[in-house]
């Protein structure tokens, strides 16, 4: 029993890494696997990371960003935000600079989302999926 | 041979055979090791997690650290001019030398989390328009009473306009400078206490703000400095997709402190003694109660904007009111229309904005003039009575004017104190008719006419284009072409000189000039337009 489990253990890790190898520019939204948020549209996604709402059908989520540079950023913000990085910088000066909003807390790589969303059960954050982990659940894949 | 050749084919049957059980010992071995290993990754595992915990720990205090303080900064830099005309945009003081104080500014904020339900933010503010001064724009308290509510103690800027939290905020705006025919209340912070609730109806997101505090500011165009006290105002802003909306009220009592000799210092002085002492002399009915008030002036003001930017088109307007009671106030209505469109880096705009002052403005400034004439035309006919009943005769007497010369033609007392005969009571005569005559100019020519320059309206059309430079730097060119600033009746009171002593006073006359809206300078100086130039960088950090 034990050896078995082990073997499909492995053959699934192996499996996932050629997979991950093969599909590496993608992005996902992830969140803890204990979330009750089982998927997620874009737009509702996108207004996680604007700030513009803080929960996904009732369950409360609070966004954790990448840094600027970051290539699943890029990704993200065009496709899933719609926003350039000029929009972004314009549209949160006019909240910093009137009180009104921060940007979400920035981590420095897909690791460390995948740290951030495995510590709390309502963390949302984006990686590339080669960085997907146990322990995390993939919400929305961006196409 | 056979055989060993037999043998030999036999070999791999006997050595699957008997291999079954030495098969079964090593499934037991394996399972053994593996069981081995599986603790000692386990415990592994487990010293990684605790060095992992340890990491994540030092780690947590360095972002808590760097997420306690935040430090946000932005700046603009800039030149702008006019095409060279003779007036002074009273805003930004834009005029026809090239000017870099209009644009440039600079900005720090920090925001330091107190707790989980308390920040402190502070934002500095240093500008050229005015002298580079550091002041607190902002310096609050925030308390997030829910996740849906939240209050602001301390300065803050009065949300008057859709952008006026982030006016100073260049790189948030879509123009070099914004249209000077709404953006242009003094008075811009207030400290008080102001709530905003979060809440979703539908699709539509809304926040609503709410403030009362007390204020102040200073008016470059009346020369006053400007209290707010009891101000509060209320606004809605609706958020869908691409679109915003916004209404807002804001309500004060005002009390205006002009400079001495300033324009609105001269303009209450000489009310005040046209009510005090020259109005009951001249036997002047005293005109309307509130004439020359300065204390307890109540205003409102109205607006409603929206913004459309679907990430390519940028589509904004704006409209607001602003009214004062019982004052002479160059306030009104105002509006711009911007469009813009994104192409990649570059986003050319053009932008339409028109002001006019409100009715109830205009007629309280009529109202003004209208007493104002009254005080001047009585002090000119005093005058011509005294000069015509008594100074000329006397003067006809010493051989100086010929018997008979009507009280409008005038002689200095000059001419008397060169002849002998000239009596100390002549001269006083005389002296108090040039003193009414300088009142008849100075309430029917120069306060009708400073009055008359209340009265403004303009439009303005602006074609720009934004560049980003790097996701935090953008920079800006700008033309306005400002028009339309209407005509006023302007009077003079009417003197030829007839010799080096003599003057023939032939009333007041009213000549319609071109106004020059919302700049300064002479009416009719700029041929009714004028245009500014303008360009900016713009960064954020």
């Amino acid at each position: 029993m034990k050896l078995t489990r082990k073997i499909v253990r492995l053959l699934g890790a192996a499996g996932f890494a050629i997979a991950a190898s093969v599909a590496s520019a993608e992005v996902v939204v992830i969140v803890n696997s204990a979330s009750p948020v089982a998927s997620a549209a874009p737009d509702d996604v996108a207004q996680i990371f604007l700030g513009k709402r803080n929960d996904i059908g009732g369950n409360s989520l609070v966004a954790v960003d990448q840094a600027e540079g970051s290539a699943s950023r890029a990704v993200f913000y065009d496709k899933v935000v719609q926003k350039n990085p000029s929009q972004l910088n314009a549209y949160w000066s006019r909240l910093i600079f009137t009180g009104k909003g921060a940007p979400p807390r920035q981590v420095g790589s897909d690791a460390e989302v995948v740290d951030a969303v495995l510590e709390d059960e309502e963390t949302i954050g984006y990686i590339d999926s080669a960085a997907v982990t146990e322990g995390v659940k993939v919400i929305y894949t961006v196409k | 041979m056979v055989k060993k050749k037999h043998a030999l084919a036999l070999f791999p049957l006997a050595l699957c055979f008997s291999s079954a059980p030495i098969l079964a010992a090593t499934t037991a071995d394996l399972e053994k090791r593996l069981q081995d290993q599986e603790k000692k990754i386990l415990r592994l595992e487990n010293q990684l997690r605790g060095t992992r915990s340890a990491v994540k720990e030092n780690r947590g205090r360095i972002a808590d650290m760097n997420e306690r303080l935040k430090i946000n900064g932005f700046l603009s830099a800039g030149v702008a001019t006019n095409d060279g005309d003779p007036v002074v945009d009273s805003i930004y003081g834009i005029g026809d030398d090239y000017t870099t104080k209009a644009i440039n500014k600079l900005g720090i904020q920090m925001t330091f989390q107190v707790s989980d339900k308390i920040s402190a933010t502070a934002q500095l503010v240093s500008k050229g328009i005015k002298d580079y001064q550091v002041e607190a724009e902002w310096a609050y308290l925030t308390y997030d009473a829910t996740d849906d509510l939240r209050f602001n103690f301390g300065r803050q800027r009065i949300p008057y306009y859709l952008l006026s939290e982030y006016l100073d905020v260049g790189y948030a705006l879509p123009w070099v400078l914004p249209p000077i025919e709404m953006y242009n209340i003094p008075i811009s912070a207030t400290d008080g206490v102001s709530a905003i609730y979060d809440f979703a109806i539908g699709d539509f997101n809304f926040a609503w703000q709410t403030y009362a505090g007390a204020g102040g500011g200073y008016s470059e165009q009346l020369e006053a400095e400007f209290t707010q006290n009891q101000s509060w105002g209320t606004n809605l802003t609706a958020t869908t997709g691409s679109w915003t909306f916004r209404i807002g009220y804001a309500s004060s009592n005002l009390n205006a402190d002009p400079d001495q000799g300033g324009a609105g210092g001269q303009l209450i002085d000489a009310l005040n003694t046209g009510i005090e002492t020259l109005g009951p002399q001249l036997g002047v009915p005293a005109g309307a109660s509130w004439l020359g008030k300065t204390d307890n002036i109540s205003s409102n003001y109205y607006s409603a904007g929206f913004m459309y930017d679907d990430g390519n088109l940028l589509v904004m307007g704006e409209l607001s009111n602003l009214n004062v009671d019982d004052t002479v106030q160059p306030v009104g209505d105002a509006g711009y229309l911007t469009v813009g469109y994104r192409f990649g880096k570059w986003m050319p705009y053009v932008s339409y904005a028109k002001f006019q002052t409100d009715s109830k403005n205009d007629k309280q400034i009529r109202q003004t003039q209208e007493y104002a004439d009254a005080l001047g035309a009585a002090a000119y006919a005093q005058a011509i009575g005294l000069n015509g009943a008594v100074i000329n005769p006397t003067l006809a007497t010493l051989g100086i004017v010929a018997p008979g010369t009507p009280g409008a033609i005038v002689v200095s007392s000059q001419a008397c104190t060169q002849v002998t005969g000239c009596s100390g009571s002549l001269l006083a005569q005389m002296s108090l008719r040039d003193t009414l005559l300088g009142a008849a100019s100075g309430y029917s020519e120069t306060l009708h006419n400073t009055l008359e320059q209340q009265i403004q309206e303009q439009q303005s059309y602006s074609i720009g284009l934004t560049y980003d430079v790097s996701s935090r730097v953008k920079a800006k060119a700008q033309v306005t072409h400002f028009e339309g600033f209407g005509s006023g009746n302007y009077q003079q009171l009417s003197a030829t000189p007839l010799s080096s002593v003599a003057t023939q006073y032939s009333g007041f006359v009213s000549q319609s000039i071109d106004g020059s809206g919302r700049f300064t300078g002479e009416p009719g100086s700029v041929d009714n337009h004028t245009a500014i130039y303008s360009f900016s960088i713009d960064a954020v950090f």
